[in-house]
């Protein structure tokens, strides 16, 4: 039988499916439609890579097949092809709170989850919200160890979407530090290869990595993400370099590479590499730090708000992954109540400042000020939270740990004596 | 509880500066536009003289529009300018108020949650917080005369706390010492007294009698008057009818045995929870259990409410949430329905959420809801 207030958040559900069925969504939906409509005929596999050519396709194959088979759906029962195309995403909206309440039965936290992905799938309709409930699985089996699995319901998250793929370092640290010797750790990551090589023969392995590729090399040093690199084009518009230039009504310009200006060139290559060396040190932090399942998610969580604040090409509704990550770690306990509102208020003003809910918003400034470069700047603080949270559950313990083994040393030479 | 950082305090200005920016230029209701022809009103007289042409709320809410505007004009601002900076005043001031009693967290979601009232569509019921939640935590420093006259000081901005007067005049004689007994309510009634003369009292009168005597039967407010509305227009009870497209409008006038009967529903209630705390032992939990029934039933039950009338639940649950005396999920059902009230009429223009027989049903859905909720609220305080 169902708690009465499961039912109630599944009752909200329901309410919420209602009224944002018919959401108009952003632009990218209509470009996912077109795409499953070209895969219509020559089916998901072949059709992949036929649609890599024609196109710069830059979506995961799983994701596609999904969003084809939603479509083929809507044209055999007639049904209209916005709507159908939502109905993995609602799905998965429904699919999502469920997991997280089996983990922690607190059903404030599966409807807070669900508030906080309808503006992401039901309302602006980004595919994100697809791969959510296997990404909150692979976090659930990671903390039980069940690593095998974990890497399962992961790769085939990276598959639906790219972006989860940030958290595959850890994860293998963790599987590693599980196994501590190679034979164990290749039991626990062979699922995960065999599934691997399985999509990727099924779909071809070259036009796989081709589209990565096309993912991985975005020529956008700022996109709509409000991280470093939009700060940056904010202060290279206003000292004009290169001929830069605010748009008239004084709003952010979204900068592309090559660019007339040297310094947004030099700036793409320094910011690639200042963002692998934040990685790094997230995953050394990791390493080093102790095993458990608080370091595990918070450490996960540093990754991905790393990849985010640093990275270039990154977009508005990249903050996902970090605000799923940091959802697990708040659920255990593992990023205070603070941390995880900052994150969830970063995702969602991310993508209200650019598409409102779905009607958009007119540029918005206070008093001449973009809007987006308050909100790019607590993004950097929101990391450096995250930062100094990781700091504390991997290094905390390491004095500690130090002074625990001096005193079972000095207890040992005691017994002896 | 999170710990007050400097990082904890750039995160929280960032976030509610974004908030703010995002929503500054947005023209919020029509409620708006009344505002501003106001502010020109007592721009243009004084405050004082003023207020006799307005006369719809209470004098100090008005007096606030003024002081913006007057402050605006010194730098040039533009009137909606004015107005958003004076909502975002308030609302910085209520938050730092949750941050100082509660947790930088509250104070985040505290201002979350009002930035949709307040910068979003331009209600300025966020004038009255701050004084709100001050007052309560008078009433829990052992400060009756304090609290209360802050409590009248929030009904003299906008008529809805006064709902909660009785209870807190009880709660404040309960906590009174002997000789203080009777001497309490004395601050608070030379405030009322002086703010009533230097405004006129028959305007200040005028004002509140209007508010009592709404002629909306249903307004956008999803409650028990909400569902009666979407009942009469599906049966053609007293010759009502779905707006074209199957929608469902409010009613504005009805003959007067409806305003009777759902008045009557309101005051029993009213009274009956009155009486509950007055009998009973007074305590903290009691109170704010008391305060949040008191005004789920004038929201739930009462004619002549509207879409933002639900805001002091909010605040009521809000601070009930952090006080420890009501569930984080009871808290998020009560926030899903306050919000839901304004967003669904106003944030979403375009999607029309509440056009055609969809979303007739969802608002018949959420106004059971609503219902259900007042009833567990009333049962919570009966139970506490």
């Amino acid at each position: 039988m169902i708690p009465l207030r499961a039912a109630i958040v599944l009752l909200i559900a329901a309410a919420l499916i209602i009224a944002f069925a018919n959401a108009p969504g952003t632009f990218d939906d209509y470009a996912f439609i077109a795409w499953a409509k070209f895969l219509l005929r020559p089916g998901p596999f072949a059709g992949y890579a036929q649609l890599s050519r024609v196109t710069d396709l830059d979506y995961p194959p799983i994701g596609i097949t999904i969003m084809w088979a939603t479509i083929k759906l809507a044209h055999h029962f007639s049904w209209p092809e916005l709507q159908s195309f939502k109905i993995p995403l609602i799905l998965t909206s429904l699919a999502a709170p469920a997991i997280a309440y089996t983990r922690t039965r607190a059903p404030e936290q599966a409807l807070i989850l669900l508030l906080i992905i309808t503006p992401f799938g039901l309302i602006l309709g980004y595919t994100d919200v697809t791969y959510l409930p296997f990404l909150l699985a692979a976090f659930y089996l990671a903390e039980r160890e069940l690593f095998w699995a974990a890497g399962l319901s992961l790769a085939l998250c990276a598959f639906i979407k790219w972006q989860p793929i940030i958290f595959a370092p850890v994860f293998l640290i963790a599987a590693w530090r599980q196994a501590t010797s190679p034979l164990p750790f290749a039991k626990l990551a062979a699922p995960t290869t065999l599934f691997v090589i399985a999509i990727l023969l099924l779909y071809h392995p070259a036009t796989v990595i081709h589209v990565l590729f096309t993912a991985t090399s975005d020529n956008e040093f700022s996109a709509q993400g409000v991280n470093l690199a939009w700060l940056l084009s904010a202060l290279f518009e206003y000292l004009h370099l290169g001929g830069l230039t605010f748009q008239p009504s004084g709003a952010i310009t979204l900068l592309t590479t090559p660019s007339p200006a040297a310094a947004v060139n030099i700036a793409m290559t320094a910011l690639r590499y200042l963002f692998y060396a934040v990685f790094l040190a997230h995953l050394a932090l990791y390493a080093i730090g102790p095993k458990s399942q608080a370091a595990f998610l918070i450490s996960a969580t540093a990754c991905a708000a790393a990849q985010f604040t640093f990275n270039t090409g990154v977009h508005e509704n990249h903050f996902f992954v970090t605000l799923i990550a940091a959802f697990a770690a708040w659920q255990s306990k593992a990023l205070d109540n603070f941390a995880f509102a900052a994150c969830a208020a970063i995702a969602l003003l991310n993508i209200l400042v650019f598409y409102g809910f779905g009607d958009g918003f007119n540029f918005s400034n206070l008093f001449k000020i973009d809007s987006s470069i308050f909100l790019a700047l607590a993004e950097l603080l929101t990391y450096a939270l995250i930062l100094r949270q990781q700091l504390q559950t991997c290094l905390a313990a390491r004095p500690l740990g130090r002074i625990s083994e001096a005193q079972s040393a000095t207890s040992r030479a005691t017994s002896e004596n | 509880m999170t710990k007050t950082t400097p990082f904890n305090l750039a995160v929280f200005a960032l976030i509610t500066l974004a908030i703010t920016a995002l929503t500054f230029s947005n023209p919020g209701t029509s409620d708006v536009s009344d505002f501003l022809s106001w502010s020109a009103t007592l721009l243009q007289k004084n405050p004082f003289a003023g207020y006799a042409v307005i006369a719809d709320y209470p004098p100090l809410g008005p007096f606030i529009l003024w002081a913006a505007a007057e402050a605006g004009r010194l730098v040039h601002l533009t009137p909606l300018e004015n107005l958003k900076f004076a909502i975002a005043l308030f609302q910085y001031a209520a938050a730092l108020i949750a941050w100082r009693v509660f947790s930088p967290g509250a104070a985040t979601l505290l201002f979350s949650l009002i930035a949709a009232y307040g910068s979003l569509l331009g209600y300025i019921d966020c004038f009255y917080l701050p004084f709100i939640l001050l007052g309560l935590r008078a009433l829990e420093h052992n400060r009756p005369a304090l609290a209360l006259l802050l409590f009248t000081a929030a009904t003299l901005i906008k008529w809805q706390p006064a709902i909660l007067c009785p209870l807190i005049f009880i709660q404040a004689f309960a906590l009174a010492k002997f000789p203080q007994k009777f001497l309490f309510p004395l601050p608070a009634a030379a405030f009322a007294a002086a703010v009533i003369a230097a405004f006129a009292p028959a305007s200040v009168w005028w004002a509140f009698s209007g508010a009592a005597v709404d002629p909306f039967f249903s307004g956008q407010a999803f409650n028990l008057d909400w569902l009666a509305t979407g009942l009469m227009k599906l049966f053609h009870i007293a010759g009502q009818h779905f707006a074209p497209g199957g929608t469902i409008t409010p009613i504005i006038a009805l003959p007067p045995p409806w305003y009777a009967a759902s008045r009557t529903l309101f005051w029993i209630a009213y009274l009956a929870n009155l009486v509950l705390f007055t009998l009973r032992a007074k305590t903290q939990k009691r109170l704010i259990l008391a305060l949040l029934a008191a005004e789920s039933i004038q929201f739930t039950l009462n004619t002549g409410v509207h879409e933002n009338h639900a805001f002091l639940i909010l605040i009521l649950g809000f601070v009930a949430l952090f006080q420890n005396h009501l569930s984080k999920i009871r808290f998020t059902l009560i926030a899903v329905l306050a919000l839901s009230n304004i967003l669904l009429f106003y944030a979403f223009p375009s999607a029309n959420l509440t056009a055609g027989p969809i979303g007739a049903a969802l608002t018949v859905a959420l106004s059971a809801a609503q219902c259900a909720l007042c009833a567990a609220t009333i049962h919570s305080h009966a139970a506490a």
